[in-house]
């Protein structure tokens, strides 16, 4: 859905070679969104049918031009005006994998959840370490890219989060818990007492 | 390498009798110089008591804390004092600064109390001060700085002179997200610098910017993670989803 | 004011407020309470030891219902006679035979049915072993009901017959003597049997005993005490009088006329309430100013509580409320505790205070409504105290408090000039008050005004210290840099030191100028520390065995080496004599005290008295110049000599000017006022005693071998007439502390000492936090302690020196009202103060701190 959109908003800005199509939304994705030139064709191809796109002159196949139709300047209005809605999200192979693993006999969900939460960890350091490389100094790229791992930083942080909050109600489930709890809600009157 | 910070089987019992709370357990930490090591875990798990206990502020009850190969047992008050004032420096969310004095002597503050010559502890002052971009305001007073600056400021006091051992408790806690990046970014070229760092924390982005993360629960090391060599491994690998 | 669940809601805070800042509400209670403590013993033990005229008579007249004392013509008394009474007859033609009838007549005139029991009143030497002391003697017999009250029992029993007699224990301890000892009194030996002490003197010296074993006195000094059912009125009283009857009546007493109706009227008080009223004025400011101190501080610890109240949408008045509901509960609570703590501290200090002031006091008088007052005085300053604080608390901006910024202080620069303008105009109207007659009202005023103004100052004056800071090594920069910062809290601490240490130093200015005063007024008899000694007189065999006597007592007892002849021109003895004695016709008062008889020697007698040798005045003296001691007698190089001559029958006196040349004898005086030579007295036809005698000392005797001198100095069965008399100069010695003012003393001490230790314990409390980052820093316990010290010692000394100098305000003030007061600076009281209460303060500080390294907290 998305790399139809961000070609015609890439249209927009004036015509385009398929191969300057692609280098183009990479770099304004802040390379976090590697597209290879089949997926730009094959899309490009199904604008140009919707009526979306068109070839702006002739000349060799490979080196096509295309340019932004009038349909194609609406139905891009269209899509900045909407938001994008939560349940037109792909579904989340991680929340399913974790409801199986907590059904099934001899699965050890802890584990499961440490392990995706150590790897998202890392992926989050490693967002970290890009934001520290900095851009290509363009300022107009910079900010288009730091938004985009920005998108990434958060939604890491938020599925650690989550991973976090499965933690401690599976520690609840588990018998022998309540010491958990127990700690939960003891230690800051004990730190507190110790400050005194 | 030796480590600046290192911990071993560290355990610390809050109250006694039935009213005894493990804090930590068996805790085993090395930090070494140039390394960011952040402490992540949920309020209670033990990550500040931690803290406290790497800096000598609170002891064990068992296992060893070096400080720059110092072993911290058994060092008596004065001493765990020294420790502090040449060996680590902390920074904490708030009240980090002694508002009575300047930018400048807050910074000096450790090195003065070490006995340092008030001349050349503000020379050092100042040089911590340029190191954190905060040259130009070496004179003013904590309250005619913003939060950001004056942890900044912190972050130069715990550095100051002698000392490469940060010990951060969410020191961008009461900062928004902006301006505790750039006091992160800060931290992270300290030790970048040189520094060895320790940052406690229950956010997942502040801890991020550490090369390790410890997670913490119920005084216990759950997760341990390192950074992956390649990063741009795993982009290649992110289908958006 | 606003409504009342309002109302109830502020208190409710206040309370709950107090209650959770156990530490603070302590101290601001302990400083109202620490005033209202002193305020309150001070006056239950003022109330104790001031006898009402009732129980002042218990110790003058015992149980009688009247005393009598007949003086013969017409006797003029205050209410009490005991108080004073004067004859306007001499008693010349009042001798024995008159005095009998005058005490059978008055005796047939008390109401029927009186008993009377005669006491004596007489005093003369008691010697036991080779001590010898002169002692009071009280004639009465202490068996009987109606003496009891006169003499206060201490061991013992009281004498029953006439060899027999109770000593007080100061007397017992100068004659070594215990009960069932012995003592000498009259030429005879009397066995100890009893202690008892005069209840209005304990210190005193005294013998009591039956009338009738006393040697004779006087009948003059014998008093009645009457036991009679009829109660005898002013009138009456009159009556005897107009017989030549002094006469104390219980009953007139207890019911006085309106004071026109008697003539001789007491002592004006007027002068010692006035100086009471600027005393308790003085006093009220100290405790509003200390209250005021721990309520500015508490209430900028209040301030995010308060803004919380105004964010929630309570308006400034409600603000202002709760904060004046805490002065309210605060200042109940150390009004309760302070009147209560007072009363048991009167308790306990009774003795103490009974042994300073020498005397037995009256029953334990608590007089509720005074400490009603004074506790109601506590609650108002409480209230009083948070009026300032509430309106700016008030007036607090909401957003600055909520996110803990603290707004920029700055004084302008107005404040602290209005502040000195009105020390200075306080000070001019507190001189100017004081010119005689002074106007006690206006000193208070003045007094008040001018540390009002310092008050007023002192933001500024800590401020102005603040800026010091830069150069001050790490502890006291810190110290004043907080100092300065938080004005808003050591502005009111430093004030409430300064008015504590005002206190101090006015009470001790007084003192010290009243010693001052007495000393610069005191005149020597003598060279100080030159024994003099008078042979006793008689035939010249008689003379010249009582002279070797007196010589070997004063080289075995004071170690004399020599004894020198002092020859007087003095009137003593009989026959045609003429003696000669200074006077001034400039001032006839001149120096009453001041020695004026004329000593007749030469150069060496000259250098003797003088303590000095001076060419001049021996030139002089051969010249037949007057040599006189001091320049008060000269009169433009003359000197006037009362030249007197007696005969048997006939006596005349007349001036004679003569050159005079003074000598300087220092701060001392001779022994006589003047010396002239053998031949001017012979010019003159002086007759010369030879009874006087200087003895030469190697140092001065001490008061141990004075009094053994004394004791073999006195008269033998074998020698009736004493040998010799013994003076010792020993210049000037200040009298027993004057109890009242040295209570005070202490009392404004402890309350100085107790305002430090409270306003710096606030400040402590307050730097807390910043405790916790130096303990982060790495400062060792040792410097952190040293920190704390330096705040509490910056807040002390500051206050001292702002202290020192409003208290000489009033002290300046009250010495001027008293004519020939000179002004002296405690020089001592304010070294001991400024280096004292700061040390103590840093010490205490110091001590109470506890420096175990205080723990972070995060606020999430």
């Amino acid at each position: 859905m998305s790399i139809r959109q961000g070609i015609l908003a890439l249209l927009a800005e004036g015509p385009r070679h398929g191969y300057q199509l692609r280098q183009d939304f990479e770099a304004g994705t802040g390379g976090t969104w590697p597209l290879n030139i089949g997926q730009v064709y094959t899309t490009l191809a199904r604008l140009e049918r919707d009526d979306l796109v068109a070839v702006a002159g002739d000349g060799d196949p490979s080196h096509k031009v295309y340019d932004l139709t009038d349909a194609g300047r609406v139905e891009l209005t269209r899509w900045f005006e909407t938001p994008v809605r939560r349940e037109d999200r792909p579904r989340d192979e991680l929340a399913i994998k974790l409801a199986m693993a907590a059904r099934l006999p001899g699965v050890d969900v802890h584990a499961v959840v440490q392990s995706q939460r150590t790897d998202t960890m890392r992926a989050l350091q490693d967002y970290t370490t890009l934001k520290r490389g900095g851009g290509s100094g363009d300022l107009e790229d910079d900010l288009a890219w730091s938004m985009v791992l920005d998108s990434l930083v958060f939604a890491a942080e938020a599925e650690i989060r989550w991973l976090d909050a499965c933690e401690t109600r599976l520690a609840r489930r588990t018998p022998g818990a309540g010491r958990v709890r127990h700690v939960d809600q003891v230690e800051p009157a004990a730190a507190e007492q110790v400050a005194r | 390498m030796t480590a600046v910070l290192s911990m071993r089987e560290v355990s610390r019992v809050h109250g006694s009798g039935a009213q005894a709370v493990q804090a930590l357990r068996g805790i085993s930490l090395d930090v070494t110089a140039g390394e960011l090591v952040a402490v992540m875990g949920p309020s209670g798990s033990g990550k500040s008591t931690l803290l406290n206990i790497a800096g000598g502020l609170d002891s064990p009850t068992a296992g060893e804390v070096f400080v720059e190969g110092v072993l911290l047992s058994g060092l008596s008050a004065s001493k765990l004092a020294e420790v502090r004032r040449r060996s680590a420096g902390y920074v904490f969310q708030e009240l980090n600064l002694v508002p009575a004095l300047t930018a400048a002597e807050n910074v000096a503050l450790p090195r003065e109390l070490d006995g340092i010559s008030a001349r050349k502890a503000r020379i050092e002052a100042l040089a911590a001060l340029a190191d954190v971009d905060l040259a130009d305001l070496a004179d003013r007073f904590p309250d005619e700085l913003s939060g950001g600056q004056q942890q900044r400021v912190a972050i130069a006091r715990a550095l100051v002179g002698p000392r490469r051992l940060v010990l951060a408790d969410e020191p961008t806690g009461a900062l928004d997200s902006v301006i505790g990046e750039d006091v992160m970014r800060l931290l992270r070229d300290r030790c970048d610098a040189g520094a060895a760092g320790v940052l406690v924390t229950h956010d997942a982005r502040l801890a991020a910017w550490a090369d390790r993360v410890v997670f913490l629960r119920d005084g216990r090391v759950v997760d341990e993670t390192g950074p992956r060599p390649d990063a741009g491994a795993l982009l290649a690998g992110r289908a958006p989803r | 004011m606003t409504s009342r669940p309002a109302a109830l809601a502020a208190l409710r805070i206040a309370r709950r407020d107090a209650w959770r800042h156990k530490a603070r509400s302590v101290l601001v209670v302990a400083m109202v309470a620490l005033p209202v403590l002193a305020l309150t013993g001070a006056d239950v033990l003022a109330r104790t030891m001031q006898l009402s005229p009732a129980q002042r008579l218990d110790r003058e007249i015992g149980q009688a219902s009247v005393a009598f004392q007949p003086l013969g013509g017409r006797v003029q008394q205050e209410v009490d006679a005991t108080l004073g009474a004067q004859t306007t007859d001499s008693s010349v033609s009042f001798d024995t035979s008159a005095y009998r009838a005058l005490l059978a007549r008055t005796e047939a005139r008390l109401p029927a049915g009186s008993r009377v029991v005669p006491t004596v009143t007489t005093n003369g030497p008691v010697s036991a072993g080779d001590r010898l002391v002169d002692a009071d003697f009280d004639g009465l017999d202490l068996r009987d009901p109606l003496t009891r009250g006169m003499a206060d029992p201490v061991s013992g029993r009281a004498p029953t017959t006439a060899s027999e007699v109770a000593i007080s224990p100061s007397l017992a301890a100068r004659l070594a003597v215990r009960v069932g000892g012995q003592v000498t009194l009259g030429g005879t030996r009397r066995t100890v049997v009893g202690e008892y002490r005069d209840p209005a003197h304990w210190s005193s010296e005294g013998v009591y005993a039956l009338p009738s074993a006393l040697p004779r006195s006087p009948d003059l000094s014998s008093t009645y005490l009457v036991a009679t059912s009829d109660p005898v009125t002013w009138s009456q009283v009159q009556a005897f009088n107009a017989m030549g009857v002094a006469v104390t009546s219980r009953y007139a007493v207890e019911h006085p006329p309106r004071r026109t109706d008697y003539p001789l009227q007491g002592s004006d008080h007027a002068e010692l309430i006035g100086i009471a009223t600027v005393a308790v004025g003085l006093a009220v400011l100290e405790v509003v100013l200390l209250a005021g101190a721990a309520f500015a501080v508490g209430a900028r610890r209040q301030r995010r509580d308060l803004a919380l109240i105004s964010a929630g949408g309570g308006d400034a008045r409600q603000v202002r409320s709760v904060v004046l509901a805490g002065g309210l509960v605060l200042g109940l609570v150390g009004a309760v505790l302070g009147v209560a703590g007072g009363v048991v501290a009167a308790r306990l200090l009774l003795p103490i205070e009974e042994r300073l002031a020498d005397k037995l006091g009256g029953p334990f008088d608590v007089r509720p409504l005074e400490l009603l007052a004074v506790g109601v005085l506590g609650v108002l300053t409480g209230l009083l105290a948070s009026v300032l604080p509430a309106r700016s608390a008030a007036r607090e901006d909401v957003v600055a408090a909520l996110t803990g910024r603290r707004g920029t202080v700055t004084t302008a620069r107005r404040v602290p000039v209005a502040g000195l303008s009105m020390a200075f105009l306080g000070f001019v109207i507190a001189a100017y008050a004081a010119h005689p007659p002074a106007r006690f009202t206006l000193i208070l005023v003045g007094a008040v005004l001018s540390e009002l103004g310092f008050v007023v100052c002192s933001p500024a004056i800590v401020g102005l210290a603040g800026r010091f800071a830069r150069f001050a090594p790490l502890a006291p920069r810190l110290a004043l840099r907080d100092a300065a910062r938080h004005r808003g809290r050591t502005g009111p601490a430093v004030a409430a030191i300064m008015a504590a240490v005002a206190g101090s130093i006015a009470v001790s200015t007084y003192i010290v100028s009243e010693v001052a005063s007495e000393r610069a007024n005191y005149v020597p008899q003598a060279r100080i520390g030159q024994p003099v000694m008078y042979v006793g007189d008689g035939s010249p065999a008689q003379v010249r065995h009582n002279l070797a006597a007196a010589t070997a007592i004063a080289r075995s007892d004071l170690g004399a080496s020599t004894v020198v002849p002092l020859p007087t021109s003095t009137c003593n003895g009989s026959g045609r004599i003429q003696c000669a004695f200074l006077t001034s016709v400039t001032d006839p008062a001149f120096h009453a005290e001041t020695p004026s008889t004329v000593a007749v020697g030469d150069a060496n007698l000259l250098a003797r008295l003088a303590g000095r040798s001076d060419p001049q005045a021996v030139a002089a003296l051969r010249a037949s110049t007057v040599v006189v001691f001091d320049p008060g007698w000269t009169n433009h190089g003359t000197a006037t000599l009362s030249i007197e001559a007696q005969g048997p029958s006939s006596s005349s006196d007349r001036d004679q000017q003569l050159p005079a040349y003074a000598v300087d004898v220092g701060n001392t005086s001779a022994a006589t006022g003047a010396i002239i030579s053998p031949a001017l007295a012979r010019q003159l036809h002086l007759t010369v005693d030879h009874n006087a005698y200087i003895v030469v000392t190697p140092r001065v005797p001490t008061q141990a071998q004075q009094d053994r001198a004394d004791a073999a100095l006195q008269p033998t069965a074998a020698n009736r007439v004493p040998p010799a008399s013994l003076t010792i100069e020993r210049g000037y010695h200040p009298r027993r502390w004057n109890y009242g003012l040295l209570a005070l003393a202490a009392a404004a001490g402890i309350v100085t000492l107790g305002a430090t230790g409270i306003a710096t314990g606030l400040s402590v409390v307050e730097s807390r936090s910043d405790l916790t980052t130096l303990s982060a820093v790495g400062s060792s316990p040792r410097t952190r302690r040293l920190l704390v010290a330096n705040q509490a010692g910056t807040v002390a000394l500051l206050g001292t020196l702002v202290g020192v100098v409003s208290g000489l305000v009033p002290a300046y003030g009250i010495l001027r009202s008293r004519a020939g007061f000179p002004f002296v600076l405690p020089w001592e009281t304010i070294g001991v103060v400024v280096v004292g209460v700061p040390l103590l303060a840093m010490l205490a500080t110091s001590v109470f701190l506890t420096t175990r390294s205080t723990l972070p907290r995060r606020a999430t």
